[in-house]
C-alpha cells in the first residue's frame, strides 16, 4: 500500500503520454489476433483442399480455382479486419469494402456446391467473413448474419450431397468434424469480444480525457473563486482607506499618510496572497525540481551535476526536500562568482540525505538582509540567519532547519574552504521507508 | 551615481517607479519608455548602467529586449514582472539577465537590488526561483519554440516564415510536431500553452 502511494507522484509527472500508448498497443493486440485467427482458420482449409485434390477424386480444375478464390477472400477479409477500429456495432464502411469482403468467399461457396470435394470447406471462408462483418453491425442486425452465416454453413454439404450425389461428398472424419465445428463457434465469439474490448478501452480512454478537460474547468472555477476571495476583499479595504485618506489629508495629514501606508500594506498582501494561491496549484516530483534547478542554474552559466535516487520518497519528504532545492538554488544564484554547483540525493541511514554544494564564496550581500517574509538569507551560516519579524514559518535557511528538526532530521549549511554545502537529512516517514520502493 | 533606463507598458506603475526611484539619492532615471524597441535604442544611445525591463511589452518581450541590449552595450538589466511563468528565468538567465523581480517588490527594495546589480552581483526573487523549479519539463525544440513565439506574434504561416526565414512548409512541421507533443487541439493552444509555461 505505501509503495502504491509513494510511487504515485512520480508516475504523475507525465500524465498524457502512456495511456495513449497503451491504447495503441491495444488496437494492434486486437488486430493481429484477429487477423492470426482468420489467417490460420483459411490456411487449414487451403491444405484441407489441397488434400482433397490429393485424394485424386476429380480435376485440377476446380480446387485451383477455390485455391485461388480461397487466398483473395483471406486477403479481402483480413484487409477489413482494419475496418474494426471504429468498434463494435459502429456500422459497415460501405458497399465497396463490404462486396471485396462477401464476394470472394461467396463464389467460394458456390463452387463448392458443384464439386463435391470441397464441400463444407468451401463454405469456411464464408463463415469468417460474416463473423468480422457481424462486429460492426448492430446487435439485431448482428445475430441475424451471424444465423444466416452458420445456416449456409451448415447447410453446404447437404447441399452439395443434393447437387452430386450423397456419396461423392466427403467429410472429415468426425472427431475433426466435431473440433471444427468447435473452432466454428469460437470464431464470432473470439472477433465479436475483442472488438467489444477494444471498444471498452477506446472508451475509457475518452472518458479519462473529457474528466481531466473537466477537471481543467472545474480547477478554473475554483480558482477565480479564491481569487475572487483575496483580490475582491482586499482591493475593497483598499478603495475605503484611500478615500479617507484623501479626505483626512487637508486636515489631518499625519493619519492621512497612516492610511496610504496600510493601504499600501494590504496591496503588498493581495499580491504575495495572489502568488501563493497561483504556486499552490502546482505540485511537481521532486526529480523534476531538481532537474529544473539544473536547467536554470545551467543557463546562469553554473555548471550542475545532479543524482537523485528517490525511489520510495513519500510526498511529504518530496515537499520538503524540494524546499531545500528551491532555498539554495537562489542562494546559488544569488552569488555570480559561482561556476559549479552539485546536488545530490541518496538514500542514507534509513533516511534520505540531501547535499547541495557551491563553489560561490561567502559574501554577504546588501540585498541579503531580506524583508519580512522574502526568504532566504544569503549563504550567511544558519545560526546568523536572520529570521526576520513576521517571517513566513519554514522559509529561509533557519526555518528549514527548524522543519527538520522538528521531524527529527538534521540541517547543516556550511563554508568550508572555498566551497558551500548544505546538508539535509530526513528520516523516514511513517509513510515511506527504503523498502516501500 | 547609478544611471538607469526604466521600460514598462504600464503607464502608472513607470510613472509611479520613475518618481520612487528618482528619490533615491545615487539613482538617476536616464530615460524611460514603453516598448522593448525604443529601450534598445536608448540603451545605446545613453548607454545606462542598469536597464529595468518590463517582461510583459510590447513588441516581443523584456528578455528579447534584453538580449538585444547586451549584444551591444555594456550594461546590465533588471527583468521586473507582473507574473512569473515557469520557464521564463532560465530563459532571462541565459539572456544575462542580472535581475528578476516581481512587480509587487517595493520601490526602495527594487532600489537596492539596482545597486546590487551595477556592482555586478546578480539577483533572483526566491518566489519566481521557485516557479521556476515547479514548472513542467520542455519538450520542445528550439526551432519549435522560435515558431511558436513567431506564431503568437500573429500573422499567416507564410508571413511567419518569412520572418524565420523557413519554407511554409517547415513552419507548418514545426507547428504540427509542436502541437502533438503538447497534446493541443489547435495552433493557438499550443501557442498558449507554451506561453503559459513561459517557454516562449
Amino acid at each position: 500500500m505505501n509503495a502504491l502511494k509513494d510511487t504515485a507522484p512520480a508516475a504523475a509527472g507525465h500524465p498524457a503520454s502512456e495511456p495513449v500508448r497503451g491504447v495503441r498497443a491495444t488496437w494492434i493486440y486486437t488486430l493481429v489476433s484477429i487477423v492470426f485467427l482468420v489467417a490460420v482458420a483459411n490456411s487449414l482449409t487451403l491444405l484441407a483442399l489441397l488434400g482433397a485434390d490429393a485424394a485424386g477424386a476429380s480435376g485440377d480444375g476446380p480446387v485451383w480455382a477455390a485455391a485461388v478464390l480461397l487466398i483473395l477472400s483471406t486477403l479481402t477479409t483480413v484487409r477489413f479486419c482494419w475496418f474494426l477500429r471504429a468498434g463494435l456495432g459502429q456500422g459497415l464502411p460501405g458497399s465497396w469494402p463490404v462486396a471485396a469482403l462477401f464476394l470472394p468467399p461467396a463464389a467460394l461457396w458456390i463452387l463448392g456446391l458443384f464439386h463435391a470435394p470441397l464441400a463444407l470447406f468451401a463454405a469456411i471462408p464464408w463463415w469468417l467473413a460474416c463473423c468480422c462483418a457481424a462486429a460492426l453491425l448492430a446487435p439485431r442486425a448482428r445475430y441475424l448474419l451471424l444465423v444466416v452465416g452458420l445456416g449456409l454453413l451448415v447447410v453446404h454439404a447437404p447441399l452439395a450431397g443434393l447437387v452430386a450425389g450423397p456419396a461423392a461428398v466427403r467429410l472429415p472424419e468426425d472427431r475433426s468434424l466435431v473440433m471444427m465445428g468447435v473452432y466454428a463457434l469460437f470464431v464470432p465469439l473470439m472477433v465479436i469480444g475483442s472488438v467489444w474490448w477494444w471498444q471498452v478501452v477506446v472508451r475509457l480512454e475518452a472518458s479519462r480525457h473529457e474528466s481531466s478537460q473537466l477537471a481543467v474547468a472545474r480547477e478554473r472555477l475554483r480558482f477565480a473563486a479564491d481569487l475572487h476571495d483575496i483580490q475582491g476583499h482586499h482591493l475593497q479595504v483598499i478603495a475605503l482607506k484611500t478615500e479617507l485618506a484623501a479626505r483626512l489629508l487637508p486636515t489631518r495629514p499625519d493619519e492621512a499618510r497612516q492610511q496610504i501606508e496600510q493601504a499600501q500594506e494590504l496591496a503588498r498582501t493581495a499580491l504575495e496572497d495572489t502568488r501563493a494561491l497561483v504556486y499552490g496549484y502546482r505540485q511537481i516530483s521532486f526529480a523534476d525540481e531538481v532537474r529544473n534547478a539544473a536547467d536554470v542554474l545551467a543557463a546562469a552559466g553554473i555548471r550542475c551535476a545532479d543524482s537523485v535516487e528517490s525511489r520510495g520518497l513519500g510526498t511529504a519528504e518530496q515537499k520538503l526536500l524540494g524546499l531545500v532545492v528551491r532555498e539554495a538554488t537562489t542562494n546559488i544564484l544569488r552569488h555570480a562568482d559561482a561556476s559549479r554547483a552539485s546536488i545530490a540525493l541518496r538514500p542514507e541511514a534509513g533516511g534520505w540525505l540531501l547535499e547541495i554544494a557551491n563553489d560561490g564564496v561567502a559574501r554577504p550581500t546588501p540585498s541579503d538582509a531580506d524583508p519580512p517574509g522574502a526568504g532566504s538569507a544569503g549563504n550567511a551560516p544558519v545560526g546568523n540567519a536572520p529570521a526576520g519579524q513576521g517571517a513566513a514559518p519554514g522559509t529561509g535557511l533557519s526555518g528549514l532547519a527548524r522543519r527538520f528538526e522538528e521531524r527529527g532530521g538534521r540541517f547543516e549549511a556550511a563554508a568550508d574552504g572555498g566551497s558551500f554545502t548544505v546538508r539535509a537529512l530526513l528520516p523516514a516517514g511513517p509513510a515511506g521507508g527504503e523498502e516501500a520502493a | 551615481m547609478i544611471r538607469i533606463l526604466l521600460a514598462d507598458d504600464e503607464h502608472l506603475i513607470r510613472g509611479a517607479l520613475e518618481a520612487l526611484l528618482g528619490l533615491e539619492e545615487d539613482i538617476e532615471v536616464v530615460a524611460s519608455t514603453d516598448n522593448g524597441a525604443d529601450a534598445v535604442r536608448l540603451a545605446r544611445e545613453l548607454r545606462p548602467d542598469v536597464c529595468v525591463l518590463d517582461l510583459e511589452m510590447p513588441p516581443t518581450d523584456g528578455i528579447y529586449a534584453a538580449e538585444e541590449i547586451a549584444r551591444s552595450v555594456a550594461t546590465r538589466t533588471v527583468i521586473v514582472t507582473r507574473h512569473a511563468r515557469p520557464g521564463v528565468l532560465r530563459r532571462a538567465l541565459a539572456s544575462r539577465v542580472s535581475g528578476f523581480v516581481p512587480k509587487s517588490t517595493p520601490a526602495g527594495r527594487l532600489a537596492v537590488v539596482i545597486r546590487d546589480v551595477a556592482a555586478g552581483r546578480r539577483y533572483v526573487d526566491p518566489d519566481i526561483a521557485a516557479s521556476a523549479l515547479s514548472g513542467e519539463a520542455c519538450p520542445l525544440t528550439a526551432r519549435e519554440l522560435d515558431v511558436l513565439r513567431e506564431v503568437r506574434r500573429g500573422g499567416t504561416v507564410q508571413e511567419v516564415s518569412g520572418r524565420l526565414h523557413l519554407a511554409a512548409g517547415t513552419v507548418r512541421n514545426h507547428v504540427s510536431s509542436a502541437m502533438s507533443k503538447l497534446g493541443a487541439a489547435t495552433r493557438q493552444e499550443a501557442v498558449e500553452q507554451a506561453w503559459e509555461q513561459g517557454w516562449i
